[in-house]
């Protein structure tokens, strides 16, 4: 029989004060004649030294005993032959890679995990910190139920010239100011919304922040959690709390990470000859002379006069195959009963993949670097006061090309193998009329520009207990400062370019120049400047009667942000919140906000939100609280009024208002020297709407929480309902006789519902930790008013009105024409020269003509699922991860012309084609085609015919991604003790994007445009260091 | 407690500090209100100028202005050479419907925005003290305001009046600009109401107007003119009159439309209408002259180098933008041309010869042949159009096949072995490209010569006048007078020759001017004009010979509905009074 000493220690701060000197209580062992009593103490402690309660110790057969905790990894420990460990000795428990944490981080302050009725999801430092990337973003995919991210660059944005309120960066939920965003690759989504970011307290909507230095990341969906935003509570809340200081002995970690990443997912062009010949038959079906002659075309083969008839892959030529990524962290944290402090050191590093030349003794490759200083101190200033002061320092320097990477990438995209050669027989770069930039020279002799962003943040928390006048009374105030400036520096320059024409046999070849040559230039531009104060201040009131508890708070705040030459943005909120529980089986909360907005018209400032909540921890309840395999079974509702505003309030746009602008369309040249241009008075467009005010809704949320078998099984699952109203639309009637463009309007409806489940088990087999976590969301949306223009009863389909919001609407593709009879003899879509392989679109209402009333619902039409699942083990020191993301229900809309039709008016010529077109349709190719026949010049017929979609570029966007995988090995805690004092070392390596597994294998299935810097895929290995 | 009182202080502080205490103005500042637009202490009326300014800039530059075309060559003059369907490709194939407009040609709302501006000035401009005056022809000191006023209301009519040379009659809105939540659903007038309309107007404001000569051309050279607004009522009563609004206008599906195509019933008076308006500017203003040499004219602004026949256009810059645009291809630094207008064989063929008799006139004292076409031409021809073997950039251009101007390849050059030469500095000995002041003249003293001579001839057939005319314009222009001194032309013309030949010389006279898109449809000949495809020159080299092709480059179906354009979808559908244009 195994005897199991159990300790209960209740939680709470007066414990854990204790915990610092708990010795693990007497025990006897069985079957020990000798000693009847054996004496066995120690500490059970965490990676950090942190006396850990509640672990289960047990025996196990002879001299081994077992520890276990639902937080930390089972641990085997193998007594000396006297049953007696050693005295005072330390058993080092090392935490579950997945952690239920009792507490929950909301947006302002925390509550423990059974009184929190919202719908939440949480991550922690282990699941962010395997992802080596200049954002924390990518670490959330698959992570989370119910926040669904989607990529849609593979890297960060450069900002290079002075940016208007609208691109300071980042996702914008409609239009029109927002806050200060770093993320410019990233649509961050939940439940239909781009959540408010809060970074400790205060809403940052930052992430290129080391992961090192997070504690935790939760996304919040219901109305209670982000009620406190006020005019921005619609849209949920990714609460990001960061490391916080922890008292005792100075522990260090060190943490380096270097690896590789490497485009994926490329385009693959045409060689020059292939591209020849499809491109003369492109100009044949037109009824056009070939561009090419025969002789071109061999040329283009066997490349036998690569100045005149070049195949350059441009892609190979500008791009590397892989950069280096790495990054450095060292953190340090300590302190005593006075005070506490944590320190964070990062130092991150990304390059680019653009080639770089010997000719220049400067970086003219693009690269991403961030320097990162934390600092957070707690002080007790006495038993009641508190203050805590949290600094943090962030420079980020960029480097790009002088061409700037965005235009290269673009002109790889549409540059033809065979457009000119790199360079010339005189070494001159090559171009002709309409390549008047060579790619090369544009690369490597453009010189370089750098942007440069410097954030400095303070933040100081002061807290102060009453406890000495008023039991339970307490208040808080926060001040927070923040500043950011962009700057870049252009040090660019631009050469000629020069077409090589042979002359004939005897004569010597000549050089046309093409383009213009400008010289260095050193220009510093300042891009933005942004400055955010903060401040707070709450009263709460803690009161238990019995076994009534009640918590009340008050508490107001205001934001004043600072954006360039903008006037300030101030947002203010005042909020009351009561929560109420009765024996800790029942809960209720309620919150109510008064949320003030300075950019709405004076009579539309403030509005009133409210929500309120209910909870019932059933095995709390007595007739279940003695089933022992039932750790928790609770059942909780959310519902409440939330609003969308500030973001999409534009800028003063209820003021009719007029601005000089001495040079735009609407300015006149004046006078014989036109020199100078008349200053032109303009009425803003669009006209004002005095009665804008912010969007809202009505959101639910009912959820339950279930805890198994000593928390190894654990099980939630949300449903919610959220009815947005007052959504800004331009109104139906928007007739253009007004002379001036229509406003958004509140009176829009739509409504969004879904379903969020996640489970997570975690257990071992003997020695062999392991856990499996698996989450699954589905959100459907309905547009349920829209100001449309009636339809004919047989034309329902073309209404958009109660469809998904991200229905696509366009013609049908009813595969291709194959002979002129075909066309003669159906309905077609006027205007247009069409010809046998052209696409063939349904007549939907039979009336012989296509045109707009023929257009339906074509994709987007499913209600968007994702899911993730992530698994792993931890054995004798190894331990891995391995994590699966995607979505499915997903419908990708590609019409780029240049991938999907080629041959584009490019410049002077023709642009480049890829791969996919030697699918096109031909009279011999009609029965297997995919694609239709081959135009040159951009015949939109076969793209967008009158401006409108086609069914044949609905692709499914279905994917499944190997998105992380990770292995580690941690050197044994005997090895480290007796030869390395103590020091922890884990070395592991790690890899992401490995493998993708994509419906439509064209483009990958997030990053779509290829004039962004593509998806990478990335390997990278590192140490960790603990003393 | 004392302590409390303390946190409840630091808090108000915080949310004092960031909430009311701040430097800034309420509401930002450069962004005023319509007050500081029209405003009572602005005696030099700055900004209301700044938003006349920004009312001129509606009206179109017409330089490569569709798409990077000129509106010609959606006609049988010249076509696109871009690579790409080009806008003009599609007006000129009818690659339009009710939804796909044509972007920089079928602008309803632009014009729409502009009126709405126009009413804004007029409603708001009576609070400006302004205190200039000018003089004109009729009082010695007016108000300038009245003649800002007086200029926006042309504008006003000069919008309604290019939507309804596009459009047939459209909706004359209220004088008062539209708020929010005002109904617009508001019916089309008739064509002859807006016709009414325009011209009512400028007859009002006739006398508020400065008039030419202006004592600062430097400075306001482009206002709008009394002479600018007669020889905008001529052109309206001109268009009024002719076959597609008052003889023959398009057959309609229902009743309704009848009214808006044009008129209900052919009136011969409105040619008369149409000639004495030309007449009574021809008398009025004797400023006028034809300039000596035709092909400096719109280099110039009126009165400088003798250049009298400028009325009134839209100011350019100084740049070398249409020869790059237009400019023959070859040529490569400065002189890069990218040859995006490629004139027809059909314009060349327009061209008489030297004698002002016709190519295949067999009564011509010069002989045309297909290999040496270019001798002894109208010497408009070489104003007009770069051919091969003309000299440019002090170059002898050679547009025949994989000619240096015409080289081989996927790349945009000519269409039609034809360049523009039009609107272009004088380059043909320089070695590059200088700046050259590019404006786009909207009237001319030929339009309102020609305006006369059709109209006299429409309402009382061929007459000296008319003749005098055509032989004035040749004149100036150098053909030979000839023995009888017609310059060519027959004596003894009836009026429908007369009318072919007064087509003609519009034709070739203002080429490229945006005269002949809107001509051939208001003379309703669209149809009969595209039964003959357009063509180039394939011009093949030898050895040291040249053989001469005829090509044909594009071809189309008039349909007759094209005569008007679709009123936009949206308009229509969104407007239960808005009646669509026949067959749209």
């Amino acid at each position: 029989m195994n005897n199991v000493i159990y300790k209960k220690i209740k939680s709470g701060y007066f414990s854990i004060v204790f915990l610092w000197m708990f010795f693990i209580p007497v025990f006897t062992f069985a079957g020990e004649p000798d000693n009847n009593t054996a004496v066995f103490s120690g500490r059970i402690v965490d990676q950090y030294g942190n006396q850990i309660p509640n672990v289960i110790i047990s025996e196990k057969g002879n001299d081994i005993i077992t520890l276990s905790h639902p937080d930390y990894l089972y641990k085997e420990v193998k007594l000396n032959s006297k049953g007696v460990l050693y005295k005072d000795s330390t058993i080092v428990l090392i935490e579950k890679y997945l952690k239920n944490s009792n507490v929950i981080d909301r947006p302002y302050g925390t509550v423990d995990k059974e009184s929190f009725l919202g719908s939440a999801s949480t991550i922690y430092t282990n699941q962010l910190t395997s992802t080596l990337a200049s954002t924390i973003i990518p670490a959330f995919a698959g992570r989370f139920s119910g926040l669904y991210t989607e990529q849609y660059a593979g890297t960060k944005a450069h900002y290079t010239t002075a940016s208007a309120n609208a691109d300071l960066g980042g996702w914008v939920p409609v239009f029109g100011a927002g806050n200060y965003s770093d993320n410019s690759q990233f649509n961050l989504i939940a439940r239909h919304n781009s959540p408010v970011v809060m970074v400790d307290g205060v809403q940052r909507e930052f992430f290129s922040i080391d992961p090192e230095a997070i504690e935790s990341v939760s996304i919040q969906k219901d109305a209670l959690s982000s009620i406190m935003l006020g005019m921005r509570s619609s849209r949920g809340v990714l609460v990001i709390t960061t490391k916080k200081p922890v008292s005792g002995a100075t522990q260090f970690s060190f943490t380096s990470k270097y690896g590789f990443q490497q485009p994926v997912n490329l385009p693959k062009p045409l060689s020059s000859d292939k591209y020849a010949y499809l491109l003369n038959e492109a100009l044949q079906n037109d009824g056009k002379t070939p561009a090419y002659t025969y002789t071109d075309y061999n040329a283009f083969k066997n490349g036998t006069s690569p100045y005149t008839n070049p195949n350059i892959n441009w892609y190979d030529q500008v791009l590397q195959s892989k950069a280096a990524i790495q990054s450095y962290n060292l953190n340090v944290s300590g302190g005593g009963k006075l005070a506490q402090y944590f320190v964070n050191l990062e130092y991150m590093s990304e390059d680019g993949f653009f080639r770089t030349s010997s000719i220049n003794n400067f970086n003219t490759n693009s690269k991403y670097a961030r320097y990162l200083i934390t600092s957070k101190i707690n002080v007790n200033v006495t038993d009641e006061f508190k203050v805590g002061i949290n600094v943090i320092a962030r420079i980020e320097d960029g480097n790009q090309p002088g061409a700037l990477g965005k235009n290269i990438l673009n002109a790889i995209y549409t540059t033809p193998n065979g457009a000119y050669p790199i360079s010339n027989p005189n070494g001159s770069y090559g171009g002709n009329a309409s390549y008047t930039n060579n790619l090369w020279s544009q690369t490597v002799n453009s010189g370089y520009t750098t942007d440069n962003a410097r954030d400095g943040i303070v933040k100081v928390d002061l807290n102060y207990d009453f406890k000495k006048w008023v039991k339970g009374l307490s208040a808080k105030a926060i001040g927070s400062v923040s500043t950011q400036s962009r700057t870049a520096l252009s040090r660019t320059k631009q050469s000629v370019s020069y077409k090589f024409l042979p002359g004939n046999v005897g004569e010597s070849p000549t050089y046309e120049p093409y383009g213009s040559t400008v010289s260095q230039s050193n220009n510093f531009i300042p891009v933005s400047n942004y400055q955010y104060m903060y401040g707070q201040f709450g009263v709460d009131y803690n009161k238990a009667i019995n076994l009534h508890q009640i918590t009340a708070s008050i508490f107001a705040d205001a934001t004043q942000v600072l954006t360039n030459y903008n006037l300030p943005s101030m947002p203010a909120n005042l909020n009351g919140q009561v929560k109420y529980n009765y024996a800790k089986k029942y809960f209720a909360e309620a919150a109510i906000s008064r949320s003030y907005y300075n950019g709405y018209a004076p009579d539309k400032r403030w509005e009133t939100f409210y929500a309120a909540g209910l909870g019932w921890v059933a095995s709390n309840e007595a007739y279940l609280a003695n089933i022992e395999w039932l750790d928790l079974m609770k059942f909780r509702g959310v519902f409440g009024k939330t609003g969308n505003g500030i973001e999409n309030a534009g800028y003063y746009t209820w003021r009719q208002s007029f601005s000089g602008n001495p040079v735009s369309e609407f300015s006149y040249p004046q006078g014989y020297s036109r020199g100078g241009w008349q200053l032109a008075v303009l009425e803003n467009n669009p006209m004002a709407n005095v009665n804008l005010t912010c969007e809202k809704a009505y959101k639910a949320n009912i959820g339950a929480d279930v805890e198994l078998f000593n928390k190894q099984l654990l099980l939630t699952g949300d449903f919610y309902n959220d009815n947005y109203f007052d959504v800004l639309q331009t109104r139906g009637k928007s007739i253009e006789l007004m002379g001036i463009s229509y406003p958004y309007e509140n009176i829009g409806k739509y409504s969004v519902q879904g379903i969020e489940l996640s489970a997570t088990y975690q257990n071992h087999i003997a020695k062999f930790n392991y856990f499996v976590t698996a989450n699954w969301s589905q959100e459907s949306t309905m547009l349920k008013f829209m100001d449309e223009q009636s339809v004919a009863e047989s034309e329902e389909y073309n209404k958009h009105t109660g469809k998904p919001l991200s229905a696509i609407f366009g013609l049908v593709a009813d595969g291709f024409f194959s002979s002129p009879e075909e066309i003669g003899s159906s309905p077609v879509v006027k205007g247009y020269t069409i010809r046998p392989g052209d696409v063939k679109y349904k007549d939907l209402n039979g009336d012989g003509v296509i045109n707009q009333y023929d257009q339906k619902m074509i994709g987007g039409d499913k209600p968007l699922s994702y899911f993730g699942i992530n698994m792993g083990f931890e054995y004798r020191g190894f331990d891995f991860s391995v994590l699966f993301q995607g979505a499915y229900n997903r419908d990708l809309y590609l019409n780029n012309p240049v991938l999907m039709a080629g041959f584009q008016s490019n410049g002077l010529s023709y642009g480049q084609a890829y791969e996919n077109m030697i699918n096109r349709w031909t009279p011999e190719t009609k029965a297997t085609a995919t694609l239709p026949r081959l135009t040159a010049g951009g015949n939109p017929y076969n793209t967008n015919p009158n401006y409108m979609a086609t069914s044949l570029w609905v692709k499914s966007g279905n994917y499944i991604r190997l998105k992380d995988i990770s292995l580690g090995y941690t050197i044994p805690e005997t090895f480290s003790r007796n030869y390395l004092g103590s020091m922890k070392i884990k070395v592991f390596v790690a890899g992401q994007n490995l493998l993708t597994q994509s419906a439509c294998n064209l483009v990958d299935p997030e990053v779509t445009d290829f004039t962004n810097s593509s998806l990478l895929r990335g390997i990278n290995t590192g140490i960790n260091i603990k003393f | 407690m004392k302590l409390k009182k303390k946190f409840a202080f630091i808090g108000l502080i915080i949310i004092l500090v960031l909430s009311s205490c701040n430097d800034y103005e309420k509401y930002p500042i450069e962004q005023y209100t319509i007050d500081y637009v029209f405003s009572t202490t602005d005696s030099l009326g700055v900004n209301a100028k700044g938003y006349l300014d920004a009312i001129y800039a509606i009206m179109y530059n017409g330089h490569n202005r569709v798409g990077g075309d000129y509106l010609d060559a959606a006609t049988d003059d010249a076509l696109s050479s871009s690579l790409k369907e080009s806008s003009v490709q599609n007006l000129f194939s009818g690659g339009y419907t009710s939804i796909s407009l044509i972007g920089g040609e079928m602008e309803w709302g632009r014009y729409y925005a502009g009126i709405r501006k126009a009413n804004t000035l007029i409603n708001h401009i009576d609070v400006v003290p302004l205190m200039k005056t000018f003089k004109n022809n009729v009082e010695d000191s007016i108000p300038l305001k009245r003649a800002w006023k007086a200029e926006t209301r042309f504008l006003r009519a000069y919008f309604y009046f290019e939507l309804i040379k596009r459009y047939g009659g459209v909706p004359i809105v209220s004088e008062t600009p539209y708020k929010l939540g005002d109904d617009l659903e508001i019916p089309r007038n008739t064509f002859g109401q807006c016709i009414d309309y325009i011209v009512s107007e400028l007859d009002t404001i006739k006398d508020s107007l400065r008039s030419i000569p202006i004592a600062d051309v430097n400075s306001d050279g482009h206002v709008v003119t009394q002479e600018a607004a007669m020889a905008l009522k001529c052109r309206v009563l001109l268009y009024a009159a002719s076959p597609l609004f008052n003889e023959r206008p398009i057959a309609t599906d229902k009743d309704a439309q009848k009214p808006l195509v044009g008129y209900e019933s052919y009136d011969v008076e409105r040619w008369k209408r149409a000639a004495d308006a030309a007449k009574q500017f021809i008398d009025a203003y004797p400023y006028f002259s034809l300039s000596i040499n035709s092909s400096t004219v719109f280099l110039n602004d009126y009165g400088m180098n003798n250049n009298k026949e400028v009325i009134f256009f839209r100011q350019g810059s100084k740049n070398t933008q249409i020869e790059y645009n237009n400019g023959p291809l070859g040529f490569s630094g400065n002189n890069l041309g990218l040859g995006r207008t490629s004139p027809t064989q059909n314009l060349v063929d327009a061209f008489p010869m030297k004698d002002g008799k016709a190519i295949n006139d067999p009564t011509s004292k010069y002989t045309y042949s297909l290999s040496d076409m270019y001798k002894n031409r109208d010497p408009r021809l070489e104003q007009t159009v770069l051919h091969n073997g003309s000299k440019w950039l002090n170059t002898v251009l050679e547009t025949f096949e994989g000619g240096a101007n015409n080289p081989a390849g996927a790349t945009q050059k000519t269409k039609t072995s034809y360049y523009l030469r039009k609107f272009m500095g004088g380059f043909e000995s320089q070695a590059s490209y200088a700046e050259q002041l590019h404006n786009w003249v909207m009237f001319r003293y030929p339009e309102l010569l020609l305006n006369y001579a059709e109209a006299i001839n429409e309402y009382a057939g061929p007459s000296e006048p008319v003749y005098k005319v055509l032989k004035d314009l040749r004149k100036r222009d150098k053909i030979e007078a000839g023995t009888n001194a017609m310059y060519g032309l027959n004596p003894s013309m009836n009026k429908d020759e007369m009318r072919v030949a007064i087509q003609n010389e519009r034709r070739i006279e203002m080429a490229f001017e945006e005269q002949r898109y809107w001509d051939i449809r208001r003379w309703r000949i669209a149809e009969e004009i595209f039964t003959k495809p357009l063509q180039g020159l394939s011009i093949v080299k030898d050895g040291a010979t040249l053989n001469f092709n005829v090509i044909t480059v594009a071809s189309t179906n008039f349909e007759t509905k094209r005569y008007l354009y679709p009123i936009p979808y949206s308009e229509v559908v969104k407007n239960s009074k808005m009646i669509q244009n026949p067959k749209w």
